[in-house]
């Protein structure tokens, strides 16, 4: 599969695998460390969006005058004056797979909070209040505002036209269908014959499971600077994926990538809630209407509207044999995209793998569909469609266990691929050993537990697996300096992951120099190389492998650079700490001591570039990404309190590069589906959004974790990137779910088949079974 | 409206400006001082991430009028440091326990955490409920507790010593 991938050729690390302080602590324990929202420029202007009051209409007419009256402010701009000058844009609309989102929106609105028209002013507080204070009215119309109005044969349709496919990273496998439902996609995925074995089973379950509409909530709200020179672009964003934002920019303003910089500082967040581009195109529209560099800085309730987490619909059937074996499984989920597409159609496609779950079923199918509403735009957060999927999956299993009286662990266990397991046809053999993991967790959890107060004790296990590493294109720069000091070069951004520290470590031990002389640039797509994105579990491997690659030919350069000045074979040259030996002769010479001579003076630099290619990967995904995990909860018999006590986890990562970082990755993906196994759920109400402000949409807080949460990972050395690494960050958030919902299940003996589990639904459940009881006793 | 005359001390200098009433405390320290350690989120008191220091009590300076700052001490995430280069421990315990990631809500949860260090708090539960209005998205707050309880066991040590 990448057996052509250079491999490591150092066996020794001495940074890899450390537990290294992040590289950036310092800039960010001292407020020092600028985000996107900390730029100042010259002369810079403040830009508010004004929003649709509705959720479907036609636009009867927008007034600005009431707005423009006001001292302040600069310009207000709507869809008209996007393609005249001095805007001049080639094309208003934009989007990652389909281009379906306009700058502003043009004729119609598609959902509450949708920009119809922008504000200009002094100040950002002005510029708000001017926003308010433009007039915009809607004829409104009948929407297809929830999934399950959406669903119907008559609903309203969000979108009667269809929209230009977008020809870049993500390409849509099956054109998007619009006009005849809201179904703009529907993805099969399986093998084998599931009806037939539905049929002759000896028992089928059903069970229909729900799954809430999720805010990323980086905690840095959106923000961009946009100035524009003569025939130039210069952004400063919040964007996770600055790549695909400069390729964005290029096309609507009609620009050469080369004269379209996009800078990323550090960035307070992601989550995949800043994947993509946003509203970098709106800021440079204004930034062209008035001349000046414009600021536009979301608060969280816009920042709500621009990408959220798909809630979902999923319906499994499970066929089961006279000895308790699974041998069909059958899943239809629909995932809610809100108005526009973003990444769904890869979120459904995902969904409908991560659905599957890592077990070797004999017959299986997914059918997920990608469902338009009109609510604000879903498009990536976190293991994008298996937080959703997984938790049908993971509770259906426990379903059928304890109907058939087994131990979820050995269920589990029995059903699992094995290693070297094509148990995806086509696909790449499964990499893990996952019924050891299982075990591990149950060696972790022990013996269930007896309630010592007066609450109720559960205990749950659930298992979550992921195609990650999307769009495995990298490239990378690096520069040693004559000093020996090495300066790295990526496109992949600083979300908070320590993708700078982890690239140091990588850089260090693949050239060998010391950790403390390797330093991560700031992103920036003119100066910097390309990366298709920062997500999917991928900067390590890819941008890991890139690095890799770099370092790798400045090495290899020093090396054949010393065997030649010393006579020696280059087998015989080592380079560790910064400095070139060879052990037979006792030549030695520091790393930038080779470059100065190579130059004739003390000066001059080696640069080394690596490249991944897609073409590198013919077999996906370049690896799995599996978590298992188990937790234990109380639940409050009065209240339908739900409290996590204990909770353990297991990933495959092939090798920790830095363990520190690591924890830190799994203990956050492990808290944020706490969230949305507890307590988070954006609602709406014929559109209006319910809860957008963080008063109302509550995030776990730190008496929300368990006392008791402990990450392990196992090392295996068997992942495609350097030293043997996988990704992660990802898969520790799909199995959370699932595991809650079994062990409050187990707690409290009824099953609630809907996230988040609030109190209510679990004191309703409680009620409902303890009724249920008595009658039949 | 007009302008209002405050003096106030920041990050233990004394300073003169001029504000309208209706200004938020921290648009004043971030556009008018520079001083952007203190970060923009929920808008409405909840997460921290704005935290500064009034007399030396945290408060969220999303939701505070600069004119409070009139007569008082204010001390922001720059004041934060002993000395130009030096880290105070509390500082240099969230570097080492890894109990920041993106690093938005970092200077908030240090200016809550001063008091507990000062006042030697090492109890986890006691940790947990006094820094329950900072939100962090990142961590899981384990790392946060850890560096709290490190930064704390080591004042009441050096008190002790």
């Amino acid at each position: 599969m990448v057996s052509q991938l250079e491999r490591p050729t150092r066996a020794e690390t001495s940074a890899v695998g450390e537990r290294h302080t992040r590289a950036d602590a310092v800039d960010k324990v001292t407020g020092r460390a600028a985000y996107a929202g900390d730029i100042r420029l010259p002369r810079m202007l403040h830009a508010a969006m004004v929003k649709s009051p509705a959720g479907k209409g036609k636009i009867r007419s927008i007034d600005p005058s009431a707005a423009l009256a006001m001292p302040g402010v600069r310009a207000v701009i709507t869809a008209d004056d996007l393609r005249r000058p001095p805007i001049s844009c080639r094309d208003i609309r934009y989007g990652v797979v389909v281009r379906d989102r306009p700058i502003l929106a043009e004729g119609r609105v598609t959902f509450v909070g949708e920009p119809v028209a922008a504000v200009v002013a002094d100040d950002r507080a002005t510029a708000r209040l001017a926003a308010t204070r433009v007039v915009v009215e809607i004829e409104e119309e009948e929407g297809a505002f929830d999934l399950d109005t959406a669903l119907q044969p008559n609903s309203p349709l969000v979108h009667p036209e269809p929209f230009e496919v977008e020809d870049a990273v993500y390409k849509t496998p099956i054109p998007l269908t619009y006009g005849e439902s809201n179904t703009g996609l529907t993805y099969e995925y399986g093998d084998g014959d599931v009806e037939s074995a539905l049929a002759s089973a000896a028992r089928v379950y059903e069970s229909t499971y729900r799954f809430p509409a999720i805010y990323q909530y980086a905690m840095e709200p959106y923000c961009v600077v946009a100035s524009v020179e003569a025939n130039a672009l210069t952004v400063w964003s919040s964007a996770q994926h600055p790549s695909q934002v400069a390729r964005d920019l290029a096309r609507l303003f009609d620009l050469p990538l080369s004269r379209v910089q996009v800078i990323v500082p550090y960035v307070g967040g992601g989550f995949g809630s800043k994947s993509f581009t946003h509203v970098e195109p709106l800021t440079v529209a204004l930034a062209k209407a008035v001349g000046r560099p414009v600021r536009l800085e979301l608060d969280v309730s816009e920042a709500m509207t621009i990408s959220r987490r798909h809630n979902a619909l999923a319906t499994v059937r499970a066929g089961v044999d006279e000895s308790g074996n699974i041998v069909a499984y059958d899943m239809d989920i629909a995932y809610d995209t809100g108005a526009y597409t973003l990444l769904g159609p890869y979120v459904i496609i995902k969904g409908a793998f991560r659905g599957l779950g890592a077990y070797s079923f004999p017959n299986y199918r997914v059918r997920a569909r990608l469902v338009f509403t009109n609510t604000s735009p879903a498009g990536s957060m976190r293991a994008v469609g298996g937080p959703q999927a997984a938790f049908a999956l993971e509770s259906m299993l426990d379903e059928i266990a304890q109907d058939l009286g087994q131990s979820p662990f050995e269920f589990r266990c029995r059903m699992v691929a094995e290693r070297g397991e094509e148990f995806r046809p086509g696909r790449t053999p499964m990499d893990g050993d996952l019924a050891r993991d299982l075990e591990t967790l149950e060696t972790m959890i022990g013996e269930r537990p007896e309630p010592t107060d007066s609450k109720l004790v559960g205990v749950g296990v659930s298992m979550g697996i992921t195609d990650p590493g999307a769009s495995p294109v990298s490239t990378a720069f690096a520069k040693l300096a004559a000093d020996g000091s090495l300066t790295v070069t990526i496109g992949s951004t600083e979300i908070g992951q320590g993708v700078r520290t982890v690239i140091s470590q990588i850089a260090a031990d693949t050239l060998g120099v010391p950790f403390e002389s390797v330093s991560v640039t700031t992103t920036d797509t003119r100066y910097g190389p390309y990366d298709a994105s920062t997500g999917a579990s991928r900067s390590t491997t890819m941008s890991g492998l890139a690095v890799h690659r770099a370092c790798g030919s400045i090495r290899q350069r020093l090396v054949a650079l010393a065997a030649s000045e010393w006579g020696v074979d280059p087998d015989e040259v080592a380079i560790s700490d910064g400095v070139v030996e060879c052990a037979r002769t006792g030549d030695g010479a520091g790393v930038g001591e080779l470059i100065g001579r190579h130059f004739g003076q003390n000066g001059g630099n080696f640069i080394g570039v690596g490249e991944v290619t897609a073409h590198e990967f013919p077999t996906t995904p370049p690896f799995w990404e599996v978590a298992a995990a188990v937790a234990q909860v109380s639940v409050d018999p009065d209240t339908g309190q739900v409290a996590t006590r204990r909770y353990y986890s297991v990933a495959n990562v092939g090798k920790v590069v830095n363990p520190l970082l690591m924890e830190g990755q799994e203990e956050g993906a492990i808290t944020q589906g706490l969230g949305h196994s507890l307590f988070e759920e954006l609602e709406w109400s014929e559109g209006h959004p319910l809860n957008n402000s963080m008063i109302e949409y509550r995030v776990p807080r730190t008496r929300d974790v368990p006392p008791e949460m402990h990450a392990h990972f196992t090392e295996d050395g068997d992942g495609p990137g350097p030293f043997g690494l996988k990704g992660a960050g990802e898969g520790g958030i799909v199995p959370v779910g699932g595991a809650i919902a079994n062990a409050v299940a187990d707690a409290i003996g009824a099953r609630v088949r809907e996230l988040p589990l609030t109190p209510e639904k679990v004191w309703q459940a409680m009620r409902a079974a303890s009724s249920t009881n008595e009658v039949s006793e | 409206m007009n302008q209002i005359s405050i003096e106030f001390e920041l990050n233990g200098a004394p300073v003169s400006h001029d504000v309208y009433p209706n200004r938020l405390l921290l648009d004043v320290i971030r556009d008018d001082f520079g001083l952007t350690g203190a970060k923009r989120s929920c808008d409405v008191q909840v997460c921290g991430a704005c935290t500064v220091l009034l007399d030396g009590k945290p408060v969220s300076a999303c939701t505070t009028l600069a004119i409070e700052m009139d007569g008082r001490s204010v001390t922001t995430i720059e004041g934060v440091e002993p000395a130009p280069g030096e880290l105070h421990p509390l500082q240099r315990a969230f570097a080492e326990a890894g109990a920041l990631q993106c690093g938005f809500c970092t200077p908030g949860f240090i200016l809550t955490s001063l008091e507990l260090v000062d006042d030697g708090v090492v109890d986890r539960e006691e940790i947990v409920e006094r820094l329950d209005g900072n939100i962090c998205r990142c961590t899981g707050y384990h790392k946060i507790i850890d560096a709290v309880a490190t930064a704390s066991a080591m004042a009441s040590d050096r008190k002790e010593g």
